[in-house]
């Protein structure tokens, strides 16, 4: 028997679409049951159309769409559901590539919204395990003159007890004292000693102010008296192996025994602070003489408030209490509030955190790129599938005229997205798992998808797979269902895609983002290009540094000669600070000229040596270096150009003055004074977020910490590095010598900004290809639309190049729109970011028309290589079409 | 066609789940159109059943699981194979007794055995 073609199916088809009959295994059954019958009637020798007739003739007019009725009711809807889920699923596998198309953009898209959320989920879950709303920190502030602010979380020791005994809205405080060097501990039965990175002090309180629950020892008592150490499981088994650690011994810095009173298990990572070991905050009081000082501001202090307590209103009485108690040394440039601790780690800027925050901003970068990924993603998705639908306009037409109900075409583009979409999401958590360690080194993190339980994810992921599939069917579904149908049925659309508000609408949004988003990365590559590069006062090439901290203060003067003795090392520098973004000491120094009593200023210290201005390739403004010729100098002062501008005098007054502090020594504190006899040119020893203090320097050995060797050779090998070791080794007996080039410290102080940068550039990039991808897509409809126009503008003579400006026209119009509202867009976004850095770039004018063209440069191309395509296809092949 | 009517809808309505399984049993797989021809002969012209009849009911079974569908392109179109399951043929071996225990009964209401 001869089966029918084809285009004779797909008419009888067409008689059941008119009746009505959607529900697919029936509409199957029955167009293959006529199908049959007329090829019966076919073969008894009718004519198809004779036969089609007969068939449809022994129907009733409704009957059709009886049976399709009787059928469905009859069924579950569960049942129904599945049917339709199949049939969208089939469809698919039908247009394979298509598909592809579609459904690798929307992977690649989900993919890396899940790892932004996840990065995201974890930056912002710091501190959420000791949920104590009423636990505050302490923050300090000072307005430099030029107006920035700068919040440090170093606070006074005497603060904390002072403020919880004066106001009564504070109820308790909590101290943490942390050195900035590793420090040596050592347990002197088995002889074992190691530096320690993790060593706190803190009061008893802070056991209980973040639920540091401890294994053995007592909860209330552990941490109360002076001589005391609480210490992780870890650091037991390091100094103990396995015997009980508890009343054991563990010497600090071998001058101070510490009581082991506790055990914890490991703090947990996402906390603003961590500590392997936490000694009695009132052990210091033995040996850290300063601890009483009011002005020294080198601990973290937390609080504990009332409930309901007005925060306001007690910060509001803070200038008052520290003018009070601090006098000469506090003024109207300081202040200090109460920061939530919860808020702590995505607060950036506050220098001196106990460990690196997240700047919120950058946070609120990635959820924006994430947010517009989706969208985008969800935009193309859209225009794809329109472009896929035009083949079946002719059919949707049919439909309409024949009256046809508009609900379960909805329902089928609704259902064919959304299997669609959840496809993608399943995809794309592969893919995020698979990505994931890439996702992990790049940001040292060890982030896991599905690691935590977490039902707020799968919330998010269904909704996005429910708005996506809804959108993109209802969409699709009404921009090929609406108006233009009887221009559809012959094929020529012009008129409606001419007017196309909503697909250019779409596109100028995508433009204004892709433009927005270069600018920007550009901007942020230039400023962080620029901290880099940016002149620090001083040359950190070629300095290698290595600790000193075990070296006997009278043997540095040796240690110095006898390294200026290896041929390689030209010159050598005894510090106390590394210049790479290390925080100075600060004190108050009084500073007078002949006679005059002058200024106190607090301004930040830094004690170095006879070596420095060379080792360091620092600019004298006036004045002399040190001379070891002269007595006088182990008491003279250097101070920076900031100094003489914050006390407003001429570098010939500066050298005329004389300063006098209060320093601490061996036998209690001691007045230090001497003359100004030089002056250098500003350096930066913190990192480029911070603005240059005033800053003064002596030579104060017992505060010598690093030395520097300038290292002559370019070519720094294995050799030189153990000469210089080995001469080290000589003064700090067994201890191991640790050392660094300051270059590379200098490197990685920005190191978490350019990781950060990285996601935000991948993320960018990806957004930039997903437009494009729209972009391709549009510009594809518009010319499958515009097939016979194109063929009779051919016929007519046009060239393939009036053809390309034809089109070319359009959407550089579009492109120039969204130039218009990218520009101040960007420029306002960025500029208000770049104000966060105390030095930086000015607004980078010419990158932000470079961005412009470069997108125009892109989307021409595009257009050409989509158009040139259909416009050099044969007409004629075209017209026969139609 | 014979001469008289064929048997009205109402009297058939129970019994068309019964004939299409006793088809589907009978062989291994069939389409719709198959199905009612095949009626067709085996009643002699005396049942028709009807696309009317036929789909909602092959599609309930289907649901219920006691016949299975089978997608096969032919051409250029879809046809769509049915056969019986296991729990099919189970329910129609109750079916077909029920309906001659029915046929028994009806049997000694109209012809009473004299007593």
């Amino acid at each position: 028997m001869r089966k029918l073609t084809k285009k004779q199916v797909r008419l009888i088809e067409l008689d059941l679409t008119k009746r009505d009959i959607h529900y697919p295994p029936l509409k199957e059954d029955l167009l293959d049951h006529i199908c049959t019958e007329v090829e019966t009637k076919m073969a008894e020798g009718m004519k198809f159309q004779e036969a089609h007739q007969h068939a449809l003739s022994r129907f009733l007019p409704n009957e059709l769409k009886h049976i399709h009725s009787k059928t469905i009711s009859a069924l579950t809807s569960f049942s129904l559901l599945k049917s339709y889920f199949q049939t969208a699923y089939r469809n698919l596998l039908k247009r394979s590539v298509n598909s592809f198309i579609n459904v690798s953009g929307l992977t690649v898209s989900m993919a890396i919204c899940i790892l932004i959320f996840i990065f995201i989920r974890y930056e912002s879950s710091f501190d959420t395990q000791h949920p104590d709303k009423t636990i505050y920190r302490l923050t300090s502030r000072t307005i430099s003159d030029s107006g920035h602010i700068e919040n440090t979380a170093f606070t006074g020791a005497p603060w904390g007890p002072a403020l919880v005994e004066e106001f009564p809205e504070l109820l308790d405080a909590g101290r943490i004292m942390k050195y900035r060097l590793d420090v040596l501990v050592t347990n002197r039965s088995s002889n074992t000693s190691f530096y320690e990175s993790d060593l706190i002090w803190g009061d008893q309180q802070l056991l209980a102010f973040f639920k540091i629950d401890l294994i053995t020892g007592n909860q209330e008592t552990a941490l109360s008296q002076p001589n005391r150490v609480v210490i992780s499981e870890e650091i037991a088994k390091k100094y103990f192996g396995n015997t009980d650690p508890m009343g054991k011994i563990l010497t600090y810095n071998n001058e101070v025994d510490l009581v082991v009173s506790g055990v914890m298990s490991a703090m947990p990572e996402k906390m603003h602070f961590g500590a392997d070991l936490i000694c009695s905050f009132s052990t210091l009081k033995s040996f850290w003489r300063i601890i009483d000082n009011w002005t020294i501001r080198y601990y973290h202090t937390y609080l504990k408030v009332r409930e309901n307590a007005d925060i306001e209103n007690i910060e509001a009485q803070f200038p008052d209490f520290f003018e009070r108690k601090i006098g000469d040394g506090w003024n109207e440039r300081r202040s200090a509030f109460l920061q939530k601790v919860i808020d702590i780690h995505l607060t950036a800027g506050t220098s001196n955190e106990l460990k690196p925050g997240t700047n919120k901003q950058y946070l609120y970068i990635l959820v924006s790129v994430a947010i517009i990924i989706l969208i985008l993603a969800c935009a193309n998705f859209i225009n794809l599938n329109i472009a896929r639908s035009i083949k079946r306009t002719k059919e949707m037409g049919i439909r309409k005229v024949m009256g046809g109900m508009k609900s379960d075409l909805v329902l089928q583009f609704v259902l064919e997205s959304g299997v669609l979409t959840f496809l993608s999401l399943v995809l794309s958590l592969g893919l995020a798992q698979l990505l994931l360690p890439f996702f992990n080194e790049l940001l040292s993190k060890e982030l896991t998808i599905f690691g935590e339980f977490d039902g707020l994810l799968i919330v998010y992921v269904l909704l996005i797979v429910i708005l996506v599939s809804v959108l993109t069917g209802i969409y699709s579904a009404i921009s090929t269902g609406d108006p233009g149908i009887v221009h559809s049925l012959k094929g020529k659309s012009t008129e409606r895609l001419g007017g196309n508000s909503i697909g250019d609408g779409l596109m100028v949004f995508q433009f204004v983002i892709c433009t927005t988003l270069i600018i920007s990365i550009g901007v942020i590559k230039l400023q962080q290009h620029y901290l880099q590069t940016k002149d620090l006062g001083y040359s950190p090439e070629q300095l290698l540094m290595i600790s000193t901290n075990n070296v006997e203060t009278t043997e540095l003067s040796l240690l110095r000669t006898n390294l200026l003795s290896i041929p390689e090392v030209s010159n050598v520098s005894i510090t106390s600070h590394k210049l790479a973004g290390d925080q100075p000491y600060y004190s108050s120094y009084v500073f007078s000229a002949s006679g005059i009593s002058g200024d106190t200023l607090g301004l930040g210290r830094l004690h170095v040596d006879e070596g420095f201005i060379d080792t360091y390739d620092l600019r004298l403004v006036a004045g002399r270096d040190y001379d070891p010729a002269i007595s006088t100098d182990t008491t003279s002062f250097l101070v920076n150009e900031k100094t003489l501008e914050i006390l407003g005098v001429t570098p010939e007054q500066a050298l005329d003055m004389t300063i006098e502090y209060l320093t601490q020594g061996e036998n209690g504190r001691y007045p230090r004074r001497g003359k100004i006899i030089g002056v250098l040119a500003n350096f930066h020893l913190e990192s480029m977020h911070q603005e240059i203090d005033g800053l003064v320097m002596d030579i104060q050995p017992p505060r010598s910490h690093f030395v520097a060797c300038k290292l002559s050779n370019r070519d720094v090998n294995a050799s030189v590095i153990s000469k210089i070791e080995s001469e080290v080794k000589v003064f700090a007996s067994d201890m191991p010598i640790e050392y660094f080039f300051l270059k590379d410290l200098y490197g990685n102080l920005y190191s978490n900004e350019r990781k950060l940068d990285v996601l935000i550039s991948i993320a960018s990039g990806v957004v930039v290809i997903i437009a494009f991808m729209g972009l391709f897509g549009l510009v594809s409809q518009l010319a499958a639309y515009k097939k016979s126009e194109i063929g009779v503008r051919k016929v007519l003579g046009a060239s393939v190049l009036s053809i390309l400006l034809m089109f070319a026209k359009k959407y550089i119009r579009i492109i120039l729109i969204s130039l218009l509202v990218a520009f101040p867009l960007s420029y306002y976004c960025m500029n208000s970011w770049l104000l966060n850095y105390p030095y930086r770039i000015d607004f980078p004018l010419l990158l932000m028309f470079a961005a412009g063209l470069l997108l125009m440069l892109f989307s021409i191309l595009t257009i050409v290589f989509v158009v040139q395509k259909a416009a050099s296809v044969n007409p004629i092949t075209v017209l026969k079409e139609d | 066609m014979h001469w008289y009517t064929m048997y009205s809808t109402q009297l058939l309505k129970g019994t068309f789940q019964t004939i299409i399984l006793q088809v589907l049993h009978q062989h291994k797989r069939m389409y719709g159109y198959e199905i009612t021809q095949k009626v067709k002969v085996l009643s002699d012209n005396e049942i028709v059943v009807t696309e009317g009849s036929l789909y909602p009911i092959l599609h309930k079974m289907e649901e219920m699981g006691w016949v299975t569908a089978e997608r096969v392109s032919i051409g250029n179109r879809t046809r769509r194979y049915y056969s019986i399951t296991q729990s099919g043929s189970s329910s129609l071996k109750l079916k077909v007794d029920e309906f001659e225990r029915f046929a028994r009964t009806m049997k000694n209401i109209f012809y009473p055995k004299p007593a």
